[in-house]
């Protein structure tokens, strides 16, 4: 049992030693290596449209090449990467390489800028490569030679002069002498100014003799362009690269011909197409439609009866930029109830133009009875052919509806006849209004309201303000309170001493002395020492009689005193 | 001068009776130049206008006959009966509360009663404020209270003033144009009778904004409006 137990063990530790050998010799070998990255090319001078290799290869294991911008080259086919390690006679090997196959865009010379990598914050840069490319140079091998017009591409316009907003269609055109395989748009022409539009289309191909050879020819893509600004469509280039099946010129084991796929490209420029501009000024009503245009209304009746539906199409047909224009609406007409139409198109892109019909198709139903009109309608478009504005005017049409409407509607909802319920055979308007006529009154409403709102804010304007009261005169009260004083005397009043004392006090405090200073010297101040005098004895004379009865006499001197007196008051 | 409108109210009536609508027509075209307002002759004249097959000009004055007496039931039937015969299924022009508050207080009392009962309780304010100031002392809230009153009683007045910003197409056909010039795009076509609420106007183009809230141009010779401005 223990012996069993130490042959695995004995094992593993010769291949753990195995590796770890091979890893140090791995590892002393890469900090050998000089960690340098170079660029290289199949060739340096090339034809047009062929292919041809560039590779940058490194021994640095870390990081990853980045490739250059390919400036004047379009990338057919990678990138491609691999690395491969090396030991032989225990000298270990490490090289990693990126691969592209290109194609020149246009002749002359270019240089490919250097690769680089980068190793723990430093870059690393490849040499550069300058490429010549020429037309009609020799190809590299023979294989490639063979390969070369092995198939052709060419670009088919509908149009070799349209107007501003007419549509060209544009048709890429495959002719195979070869068998051909992967083919694909490295280089689609690009426009300015122009809508362009990939069509949606079924690929087709036919068998075609070609210069006196026999030829798969393939429509590969189709697209609408609609230019938007004058001048010229031309000169921008399509490139198709595909890999051709060369025989190598070897034979199998059978004798069967050995056969190689070989990338190749080409290439074709738009044919020039002028784009004219639309004559100015444009009409207003201008619909934007360029071409040849028909515009029909179609009625499927123009009589009809009440529980019918009316079929009503409008329809644009011909040829022309159907793609930025739209049907007309139609303009509701009266007396009918229109439903939202349904659309309608059937729209060819072919090598002749794009043609076909758009088509909005309305349901009305009547409402009434009687004559009605679909209205006139007008459509205004640019006329590619005759080369001026061209207005299209439906008239009007007149629809009769022959029975009534709403009585067929009503008929549905009648009561039956046996419960004899009143039925309204026809209404009819009310008669006159009878009385007799005046002419209109013009109480000038706003101009007396406002006078009512003026009065009215003035009196409550008054209520605010202050206004002196005009009473009496001071004589006027003076004469009154002697003629009651005088009259009380001549009656024998009880009171007349309180009246006489009464009208005193008063007489002065009107001469603006208070109650209370009549004892003082104010008193004296106002009226002299000899009348305040004879004014406090009075009054004095009149406070004791009050209490206590006087003689006739003295009364009497009283009633002469206060006359004296008052006048001087 | 009554004398004679109401001789030629009733001639107009007798031809009417007769059939001449045409003439009667004329002999009430008559009595509203001398400035006759009735709700009664316009429900007239748009009866006239019916017998006559004009039914947009028949609309306008029912329409002027309610908008002067709210509760003229004869011609609000004869408006509905008119509707039901035009063709255009359109939905009633919009109505702006202060248009629904002018015809609920038409509705109560003509314009001319709300303003002399106004007049009446601001003059009796302006009593009482007179002998608050100069006489005996009164309360001011009499005052007071009667002043709010006359005014709320003014303001009725004022929104009762009869208004109406409705339009009706008085041609056969008119067509709704997105600019007020007849080059420009049609965008509706309406019938007979058909009314919107006028917007605006431009020389000789208004501006209509129907019930379902489309709004075109429209040639003014083909509309009508049922009140020219409003009047008091």
């Amino acid at each position: 049992m223990q012996k069993e137990r130490k042959v695995p063990v004995k094992k593993i530790g010769k291949h753990i030693l195995i590796i770890g050998v091979l890893l140090l010799s791995l590892f002393a070998q890469g900090q050998d290596s000089n960690g340098s990255i170079n660029a290289s090319a199949s060739r340096t001078t090339v034809g047009l449209n062929e292919p041809f290799r560039v590779v940058f290869t490194t021994d640095i294991r870390e990081g990853s090449i980045q490739a250059p911008n390919f400036d004047n080259f379009i990338v057919v086919r990678g990138p491609y990467r691999g690395q491969q390690t090396q030991i032989i006679n225990g000298n270990a090997s490490f090289r990693k390489e990126l691969s592209f196959e290109l194609v020149a865009e246009k002749e002359g010379t270019f240089t490919i800028a250097p690769a680089t990598i980068n190793i723990r914050g430093q870059l690393r840069r490849s040499n550069t490569l300058e490429i010549t490319v020429k037309s009609g140079v020799k190809r590299e091998n023979s294989l490639s030679e063979k390969a070369k017009n092995a198939f052709q591409v060419d670009i088919l316009t509908s149009k070799k002069e349209v107007y501003v907003g007419e549509p060209v269609v544009m048709l890429y055109r495959a002719t195979l002498f070869e068998p051909v395989r992967d083919m694909n748009i490295i280089q689609a022409p690009n426009f300015e100014n122009v809508l362009q539009q990939q069509l949606d289309f079924k690929q087709e191909q036919r068998i075609e003799i070609v210069d006196g050879k026999r030829a798969t020819v393939l429509d590969f893509d189709k697209r609408l362009l609609i230019p938007n600004k004058p001048g010229i469509l031309g000169g921008q280039e399509l490139k198709i690269a595909g890999q051709v099946q060369v025989p190598t010129g070897r034979v199998d084991f059978w004798g069967m011909p050995l056969t190689k796929f070989v990338q190749d490209v080409s290439s074709a420029e738009i044919p020039a197409v002028k784009i004219k501009p639309l004559p100015s000024p444009k009409p207003e009503d201008f619909s934007g439609a360029v071409g040849s245009f028909k515009v029909v209304r179609e009625l499927d009746k123009t009589a009809l009866n009440g529980d019918e539906s009316l079929t009503l199409k409008i329809r644009i047909e011909g040829s022309g930029n159907f793609n930025t224009i739209s049907v007309p609406d139609l303009i509701p007409p009266q007396g009918f109830d229109v439903y939202d139409p349904k659309f309608n198109e059937n729209i060819r892109y072919t090598e002749r133009g794009v043609r076909g019909y758009k088509e909005l198709e309305y349901l009305l139903v009547p409402q009434f009875k009687g004559e009605f009109i679909i209205p006139e309608m007008q459509w205004t478009f640019f006329n590619s052919e005759t080369g001026d504005y061209e207005t299209v005017l439906l008239e009007e049409e007149t629809i009769h509806v022959n029975s009534n409407v709403l009585s067929a509607r009503d008929t549905s909802t009648l009561a039956p006849v046996d419960k004899r319920e009143v039925t309204t055979i026809d209404d009819d308007i009310r008669y006159l209004q009878t009385g007799d006529f005046k002419p209109f009154v013009d109480l000038r409403l706003r101009r007396i309201s406002l006078l009512f709102v003026l009065l009215t804010a003035l009196a409550w304007v008054l209520q605010f303000i202050n206004v002196k009261r005009k009473g009496p005169s001071s004589e006027a009260l003076a004469s009154a309170l002697e003629k009651k004083v005088l009259k009380a005397f001549a009656g024998g009043d009880e009171a007349r001493f309180a009246i006489m004392l009464n009208a005193v006090e008063q007489r002065i405090m009107e001469r603006g002395i208070a109650r209370e200073a009549i004892s003082s010297d104010a008193l004296e101040m106002y009226y002299g020492e000899e009348r305040t005098k004879a004014i406090r004895s009075l009054m004095e004379r009149c406070q004791l009689a009050q209490y206590a009865p006087i003689s006739i006499g003295s009364t009497q001197q009283l009633e002469t005193d206060f006359k004296a007196l008052w006048k001087t008051l | 001068m009554e004398d004679a409108l109401v001789h030629l109210g009733d001639s107009a009536k007798t031809l009417y009776d007769a059939g001449n609508y045409r003439q009667a027509l004329e002999a009430y075209a008559h009595l509203e130049a001398a400035q006759v307002k009735q709700s009664s002759l316009f429900h007239n004249m748009g009866n006239c206008y019916v017998r006559l097959g004009e039914l947009g000009e028949a609309r306008v004055y029912f329409e002027r006959a309610l908008v002067f007496d709210p509760n003229n039931v004869d011609a609000q039937h004869n408006l509905d009966w008119l509707k039901m015969r035009l063709t255009d299924h359109l939905i009633e022009p919009r109505q702006e509360l202060i248009d629904w508050l002018s015809i609920a207080f038409r509705g109560i009392l003509p314009t001319q009663a709300w303003g002399i009962l106004a007049w009446t309780v601001l003059l009796v304010t302006i009593v009482l404020l007179l002998v608050r100031r100069f006489g005996r002392g009164m309360n001011w809230r009499y005052p007071f209270t009667t002043s709010l009153l006359g005014l709320l009683l003014l303001l009725t007045a004022w929104i009762s003033i009869p208004k109406s910003f409705i339009a009706v197409n008085t041609a056969a056909n008119s067509y709704g144009y997105s600019e007020p010039y007849a080059k420009g795009k049609r965008v509706v076509l309406l019938g007979e009778g058909s009314a919107g609420r006028l917007i605006s106007e431009n020389d000789n183009w208004l501006y209509i904004e129907l019930g379902d809230g489309r709004v075109a141009w429209f040639n003014a010779e083909e509309w009508e409006r049922v009140l020219h401005y409003p009047k008091e």
